[in-house]
């Protein structure tokens, strides 16, 4: 790393503390409550990982996204899925162009070309479209043809499911579910945040936001987050958490990847800088053990049949691993 | 020196005085063992035990002059056993002592240390901005630590009692010439009656009695049961008969009492009920899927 950079990232971790204050008062502006979604949303961008939001419809996931996509100058794109979408209406495609006379082929970049993307209703998009991000999720690139396009960075998909509608649905397959960070479940304001947004949204301003993070901030903080130093039994804890997910045969069909104790480690530690501390507090990897858990472990019939959720069972090992 | 030099130093110097505390905590416990048991061994007069053995009858009542102190053999000997016995003692009590970390304990005593240090501690190889912080910021809080703070002075207090106690009981028991009734002779003896003890009188028969002559005789096993019981008067031999193979009577002599077999007779095939429709369900399954059939027929 050389001097600038590096004085750079020592100014950025200088004012991490009134970056993320800023950020979210700024949000804040538009969004009333969901504190620990954006939360987590945050957590995910600087984790450099993807998002996959389960909610009932209207609780604001589109706008709680984009918000937070131009208080930090990132390029937005939304892409509503429907069984009907194919792969190129997500990648781009090759069109032809007329210029000087002449025909030639022409790539026109799909909406997956930007920073932030929303997959709405992903689970509505056939399993062929549906693999057509796994490429720019996981190499962050999209191959069309022969050609292959690098994804501006940061780039984070952000999908969403609906759980009461599953007729006519694509669940995603276990493989493509591992490749999202977090699960965040979005549930309803309450009674003082729902007053909240319905005197904020029919006024005739409708509430605005500034940018307050500039592109090159977020990636000196995606930097930063790795740099956050974790304790040795902090670190086992972490791995041990994952690791029961994968023994305890009462209730759990199979449990989570190694994949998910990186991001489990990651996330803790992106939480410990937005928190504004210095090391990954035990604290950190517990919260993150629900989004980073939930979606990656698959519940016995049994355990299904009594009502026991994921979320339980995470407590569970949780309040059993030491 | 850096940083991470500063804080393996901290943590060195602290080690080095936790360890220092342990080892006068096990000093002065096996002092006050040593104490005790001296007491304990006096008070029963102990000091006579040594006539009894014949190997130590020649210097029991020796004496051996030291520093311008005669002192007997008993008082040397009982001195020995009583260090003997702390010292087998303290090492079993230490056996299982764990090597309590000392970042554990610092960040016990000051909460403001709580993760930090033992992150900084893990990290110090690494060097970026945010270690480099969180090092300067431990080492700043480690400034209020002194190495008296890992003392325990509950410990201290109690283990402080116990000495003046043990020294003040042992005081008593020389200067006064106390001594309990309990004595070595009468302890011998009281041994000597405890049943079962090899070199008492009893014999093997008071433990183990034999058939014997007696009305009871040969009506139990050796494990105890009846081998015959009386119904209605009348005794029945419950004793396993010899097998198909020819036996032994009790005096060594050839059964020849054979006893009968009968073949059971075979059942009638044509009253064979028919064989119940089965399907092995999956474990663990089979009740609710039981239930589930219930709950559709109602």
């Amino acid at each position: 790393m050389d001097k600038s950079s590096q004085s750079g990232e020592t100014d950025i971790y200088r004012n991490t503390s009134d970056i993320f204050t800023n950020l979210f008062n700024e949000i804040s502006k538009v969004i009333v409550g969901q504190k620990e979604t954006v939360e987590q949303i945050i957590v995910s961008i600087l984790c450099n990982g993807h998002t996959l939001v389960e909610s009932n419809p209207g609780l604001g996931k589109t706008l709680t996204i984009s918000t937070i996509a131009k208080v930090m100058d990132l390029t937005f794109s939304r892409i509503q899925c429907t069984p009907d979408l194919m792969p190129a209406d997500i990648t781009g495609t090759h069109i032809i162009e007329e210029s000087g006379g002449h025909k030639e082929f022409k790539f026109e970049a799909g909406p997956v070309f930007a920073n932030i993307v929303l997959a709405d209703e992903v689970n509505r998009a056939s399993p062929k479209t549906q693999s057509a991000l796994l490429e720019a999720m996981q190499e962050k690139q999209v191959t069309v043809g022969n050609d292959t396009f690098i994804l501006d960075k940061p780039f984070l998909l952000l999908a969403t499911q609906n759980p009461i509608e599953m007729e006519g649905t694509f669940p995603l397959p276990e493989a493509q579910l591992d490749r999202f960070l977090l699960k965040i479940l979005l549930d309803y304001p309450s009674f003082d945040e729902e007053k909240e947004i319905v005197r904020r949204y029919t006024m005739v301003d409708i509430p605005e936001v500034n940018r307050v993070l500039k592109k090159s901030s977020v990636l000196e903080l995606q930097r930063l987050t790795r740099e956050v130093p974790i304790a040795e039994d902090i670190k086992a804890y972490a791995i041990k958490v994952v690791m029961t997910t994968r023994n305890w045969k009462e209730h759990l069909e199979y449990g989570a990847s190694p994949r998910a104790s990186i991001g489990l480690i990651l996330a803790a530690k992106g939480r410990a800088l937005i928190h504004g501390r210095n090391y990954v507090s035990k604290e950190d990897v517990d919260t993150m053990a629900y989004p980073i858990l939930r979606h990656r472990i698959m519940l016995t019939f049994e355990s299904e049949r009594r009502g026991i959720t994921p979320d339980k069972v995470i407590d569970e090992i949780i309040k059993r691993t030491e | 020196m850096t940083g991470a030099e500063d804080l393996e130093q901290f943590i060195h110097r602290q080690e080095n005085a936790v360890r220092k505390y342990r080892r006068l905590f096990k000093l002065a416990e096996f002092v006050i063992l040593t104490l005790a048991i001296y007491t304990i061994l006096l008070l029963i007069n102990m000091e006579n035990a040594f006539g009894l053995v014949r190997a130590l009858e020649l210097y029991a009542d020796k004496s051996y002059d030291v520093a311008s102190l005669t002192i007997s053999f008993s008082i040397i000997a009982l001195l020995l056993i009583s260090i003997g016995i702390s010292l087998i003692i303290t090492l079993l009590l230490y056996r299982r002592e764990k090597n309590t970390s000392v970042i554990l304990l610092a960040e016990e005593k000051y909460p403001i240390l709580k993760e930090r240090l033992r992150t900084a501690y893990d990290n110090r190889n690494l060097n970026n901005v945010i270690i480099n912080d969180l090092i300067y910021s431990v080492l700043e809080g480690t400034k209020e630590i002194h190495s008296s703070a890992f003392l325990d002075r509950k410990k201290l207090k109690v283990v402080f009692i116990l000495l003046i106690f043990t020294i003040s009981a042992l005081g008593i028991v020389i200067y006064s010439d106390f001594r309990t009734d309990i004595t070595p002779e009468g302890m011998k003896e009281v041994i000597d009656n405890i049943p079962g003890i090899p070199g008492n009188d009893n014999t093997p028969e008071d433990y183990f009695p034999s058939d014997g002559e007696g009305d009871e005789a040969g009506k139990e096993n050796i494990t105890g049961e009846p081998v015959v019981v009386v119904v209605e008067g009348e005794e029945v031999d419950l004793s396993i008969p010899p097998g198909s193979e020819s036996g032994f009577t009790p005096t060594g002599q050839e059964d020849e009492n054979q006893p009968k077999f009968k073949p059971s007779s075979s059942y009638e095939v044509g009253q064979m009920t028919a064989p119940a429709y089965r399907e092995e369900f999956p474990e663990g399954y089979e009740p609710i899927i039981k239930s589930y059939f219930e709950e559709l027929t109602r």
